[in-house]
């Protein structure tokens, strides 16, 4: 459970063989590439190309294609058309693509159509009960009729056009409108059309097609929608079939495109000068022979390895090595920020304290077991991150929930088993022990904090951060006084008289002094002279409050813990509950409240024990030794994504 | 009764109702709209008008009509919230109407005075039954002297009928305005039948508003029509706020709309709006900002029924207000940088 070793590669040869370079570079995935520019600097004479990347119109075409069709396009398999010029590839897409757009096209007409046919049957749907003659109605000479819909509000100011002649009548009811026709005499219709424009009347104009009386119309009509509906559906099944039968060419066109285009964007990463290109980036030790191997083959590419940190411009990118156990966990790390190159990987350490503390707050053999189960399921179909956490976080509940003798609530289940096996301090009851529980969460907070103190004093002094690792309240000045306060404190408490002047005045003071003139201390280690900026009052302000602010740390962070013991009470508590429920209902509901009851407590509790836990990993733990600064080491490859920026 | 008891349940619902405000970002979509159908289909979708919406074609709404709809939206949403704890029978929730029956007189007396008739496509129908005098009546009346005899039996006959006519029929619209409004507060006034904290907080705040009010036509006054300040005062709603009589006169007498708005900055309220960011030289509409601020305030400090249904439904008015501008915007093609000034909130 360490960083991953790096080398910084040096990549130099002539421009013609570039992009076989970066072919070789991408496909070996292990290959970190950083900007050659950054590092030849600007008067070395080196140039970064500039090209506008030829794939990119071709690659949006497709693109284009895949979101209209919501299909993805990918081959692993491209070496059919691999030989095949662009001008000709650019030929058959132009070709797909108006194929594509023929059915499209007919599609959209005929989706017009039935727009415009299921408009004239809503709106005939809303004149049923009228028996007359459409083209009879609208053919009168001296009376015009007009259809369509009126607002509820403007219904009940017709009363004031009482003395205009015509005449509305309607024939259904929705919550804002009235459906009807109004008449009105040939001579008056212009009048009277304006009122119902300014009563907001929505006319509604019956399409020539549509013939007879309502019921006929309707009829019609829905026949005529259902064939609208079958033309488009024939669109869409052509569409379909053309492009069941082009996917796979197009499907290895496009990732020949993608593996070019992505190659050629990295051509921009490299420096030129003259007719040499430079590249540089790094590669985990580990990699480096099968690495150099590759080049072999390519005598005018020469590489040089440096140390990682050989070049102060390049930042080595972190990979973290961690082993089986520990490699969930690495999703938390990342979460927070990885390590710097020279720090320490602290996958190991959460990896440990998180099982350790999630299986103490969730202690439940049957409980623990099922999230366990779950977890493996969660990882095995849905490849869920979380999945494998849960796994072990889920046996570590079982263990401890075999220590607590609980099992899905039951609290007396294991009891006859330990007293069969003769042990006697099992199960270690939690509600009986509620002190023991809370003095032990603190106790077991201490630990992991001097731990964590004691990370920060190795990595501190090894990076030689001494302000930090020696005088600061996470090194060894605050290690001093956080240990000797609770030593004594706990040694009054078992009657031994420890606090005494030297004591108080070595293991206390001191440090505390220590802390406070931290920063000329580590100048004064480093044979650096100390300049004080601000002044005397300016100094003993602001280390005042930082000091006092440690101080209120350790209480705070240490009383922190006791939400480990918290939690146990509350598990245990919450089954308590989930038991009287099920004793209270009748013998054949009861398992199913301790089915749902077990279900909502794994539920809420397990969601509640993660996320505290994590809490407690990044602000009482991490906070003490890391920063969380480093680059993630990410190797070029091939992004098959349909989206072309 | 009313004033034992609190009514927390109604003040519960309307800070519900008034979570689900329009907020910057649905102003902005809005404004980002083509058409008024557009504009529409974005209040269906995406906001509490929604339900009002529901079974209205947007593709094919007149802004009329959507603009009638909103307007009844806040006679609704008043009736859904006085009828919670069936409140609505204390004199004071009468407030809505009186207001609406003033608003629509005044809409009379100006079309009146415009000569125009198309007064029924707008008028509030829903309040059929409702007011004091028949609306569709109110509609066919064709001048004021017929407008009196319509009044009569109404207390609004009293209130109008010193105005006087002008040789070709016309009113001062700005003095029966005056004496509208002037009743209206004083029957506000007068129904006030709660806390006697919270009877104090309303007055503070309709004084305040009335003052805000005052400055606003004061402001046009001087601006468009270079009234003088004996001019001006006369037609001011008589109630004193924050602003003394003699602050009052001084502002009155400016001789422009510059000197106006010099003189107004010194007041109180110039200084809020200074302090609030803003523009004082849009004087109008930054007394609508301050007039939406109280209100505001006043919502989320009161614990009382009549309080909050007050300046929620004040909030409310406004906010459609609000979306009326943008439609009416959008509709004459206006640019959503020259719309967004004119949004209050």
């Amino acid at each position: 459970m360490s960083i991953e070793k790096m080398e910084l590669v040096n990549i130099a040869g002539l421009t013609k063989d570039l992009d076989a370079v970066l072919v070789k570079l991408s496909d070996c995935g292990c290959f970190h590439i950083e900007s050659a520019a950054k590092v030849a600097g600007k008067k070395s004479g080196f140039t970064v190309l500039k090209e506008d990347n030829p794939f990119t119109p071709l690659l949006k075409q497709i693109s284009e294609i895949s979101n209209q069709s919501g299909r993805k396009f990918r081959s692993d398999d491209f070496s059919d058309v691999e030989g095949e010029s662009l001008a000709g590839l650019g030929e058959y897409i132009l070709n797909v693509r108006k194929k594509l757009d023929e059915f499209k096209t007919a599609e959209k007409l005929a989706d017009e159509k039935l727009s415009v046919h299921e408009q004239a049957m809503y709106q005939v749907d809303h004149l049923k009960g009228m028996t007359v003659d459409f083209q009879q109605i609208f053919s009168c000479e001296n009376i015009k009729v007009r259809l369509g819909r009126l607002p509820v509000d403007s219904y009940g100011k017709l009363e004031y056009y009482d003395d205009k002649p015509f005449y509305f009548t309607h024939f259904s009811e929705e919550k804002e409108y009235y459906w009807g026709m109004y008449f009105v005499p040939a001579s008056c219709s212009e009048e009277v059309d304006e009122i119902f424009e300014s009563l907001y009347f929505e006319r509604t104009h019956i399409p020539d097609f549509v013939k007879g009386d309502s019921s006929e119309a309707s009829a019609e009509l829905h026949k005529m929608v259902e064939e609208d509906k079958k033309l488009i559906e024939d669109s869409r099944k052509q569409y379909n079939e053309y492009l069941d039968k082009e996917a796979d060419r197009l499907g290895k066109i496009f990732s020949r495109l993608k593996s070019s285009h992505d190659n050629f964007d990295l051509r921009n990463k490299a420096a030129i000068v003259n007719d040499k290109f430079y590249i540089v980036g790094f590669i985990p030790k580990s990699e480096t022979d099968r690495f150099m191997a590759l080049f072999d083959d390519m005598e005018s590419v020469s590489l040089v390895l440096q140390p990682a940190d050989a070049n102060g411009k390049l930042e080595p990118p972190i990979k973290l090595k961690n082993n089986k156990f520990s490699q969930p966990f690495s999703m938390f790390v990342e979460m927070y920020g990885l390590p710097s190159y020279n720090g320490i990987n602290p996958t190991g350490f959460v990896a440990v304290t998180y099982t350790l503390l999630f299986g103490i707050m969730f202690g439940d053999l049957g409980q623990g077991i099922v999230l366990a189960i779950a977890g493996a399921l969660l990882w095995k179909f849905k490849k869920f991150a979380l999945g494998p956490i849960l796994t072990r976080v889920g046996i570590s509940g079982a263990v401890f929930g075999l220590l607590y003798g609980s099992i899905f609530g039951y609290e007396e289940l294991l009891d006859p088993v330990y007293e069969a096996l003769g042990i006697t301090f099992l199960p270690f009851k939690v509600m009986k022990n509620v002190t023991t529980i809370l003095i032990g969460a603190i106790v077991l907070g201490v630990l992991i904090m001097f731990i964590s103190i004691l990370i920060n004093i190795v990595t501190g002094i090894k990076n030689k951060k001494f302000e930090e690792s020696l005088f600061g309240n996470n090194g060894i000045a605050g290690l001093v006084f956080f240990g000797s306060i609770l030593v004594g404190a706990v040694a009054e408490l078992f009657g031994v008289h420890l606090m005494n002047a030297v004591y108080v005045i070595v293991l206390i003071i001191l440090p505390l002094i220590a802390m406070f003139m931290r920063e000329p201390l580590s100048y004064w280690v480093k044979g650096k002279k100390y300049h004080m900026e601000g002044g005397i009052g300016d100094f003993i302000a602001s280390n005042f409050f930082e000091v006092f602010e440690f101080l209120l740390g350790y209480a705070t962070n240490t009383l922190s813990f006791i939400r480990i013991g918290g939690f146990v009470l509350s598990h245990a508590s919450m089954m308590l509950v989930v038991m009287a429920l099920s004793e209270q209902v009748s013998a054949a509901a009861s398992p199913i409240v301790v089915i749902l009851g077990n279900a909502f407590v794994m539920g809420i509790e397990g969601l509640l024990v993660g996320i505290q836990t994590l809490r407690l990993e990044f602000y009482e733990i991490f906070s003490r030794f890391y920063s969380g600064d480093g680059k993630p080491f990410e190797p070029v490859k091939i992004n098959y994504d349909e989206n072309i920026e | 009764m009313f004033k034992r008891r609190n009514y927390n349940a109604t003040v519960a619902k309307i800070m519900a109702i008034y979570g689900k405000r329009l907020t910057q970002q649905d102003y902005l979509e809005m404004m980002s709209k083509q058409s008024v159908q557009e504009a529409a289909e974005y209040l269906k979708k995406n906001t509490h008008y929604s339900e009002l919406l529901s079974s209205i074609d947007t593709n094919t709404i007149h802004r009329g009509m959507l603009e009638n709809l909103l307007r009844r939206s806040v006679y609704d949403t008043y009736v859904r919230i006085t009828g919670f704890e069936h409140i609505s029978k204390e004199e004071f929730y009468n407030y809505k109407i009186l207001q609406t029956e003033i608003d629509e007189i005044l809409r009379c007396i100006r079309f009146l005075n415009a000569g125009s008739e198309k007064l029924i496509s707008d008028v509030p129908i829903y309040l059929k039954g409702l007011t004091s005098f028949d609306l569709i009546d109110l509609a066919r009346v064709t001048d004021f002297k017929e407008l009196l005899v319509f009044l009569k039996k109404t207390p609004y006959y009293d209130v109008l009928k010193s105005v006087k006519t002008n040789e070709d029929g016309k009113v001062d619209v700005t003095e029966c305005e005056t004496l509208l409004r002037t009743y209206y507060i004083k029957r506000l006034k007068s129904s006030l039948d709660f806390k006697k904290n919270d009877v104090k907080q309303f007055v503070s705040f309709l004084e305040t508003d009335i003052d805000l009010i005052n400055v606003i036509n004061s402001y046009r006054l001087t601006a468009f029509f270079g009234a003088t300040g004996d001019e001006i005062e006369k037609d001011m709603l008589p109630f004193g706020g924050r602003l003394s009589p003699a602050k009052q006169k001084e502002i009155y007498d400016a001789d422009s709309s510059e000197e106006f708005i010099k003189r107004f900055s010194k007041t109180n309220y110039g200084r809020q709006m200074i302090e609030n960011g803003y523009d004082i030289n849009n004087l109008e509409q930054s007394a609508n900002q301050l007039r939406y601020k109280y209100a505001k305030l006043m919502l989320k400090r009161s614990q009382s029924a009549p309080l909050s249904v007050y300046s929620f439904i004040f909030l409310l008015e406004i906010e459609v207000k609000n979306i009326i501008s943008i439609i009416e915007g959008i509709r004459y093609g206006v640019e959503s940088s020259k719309i967004a000034p004119l949004i209050i909130m």
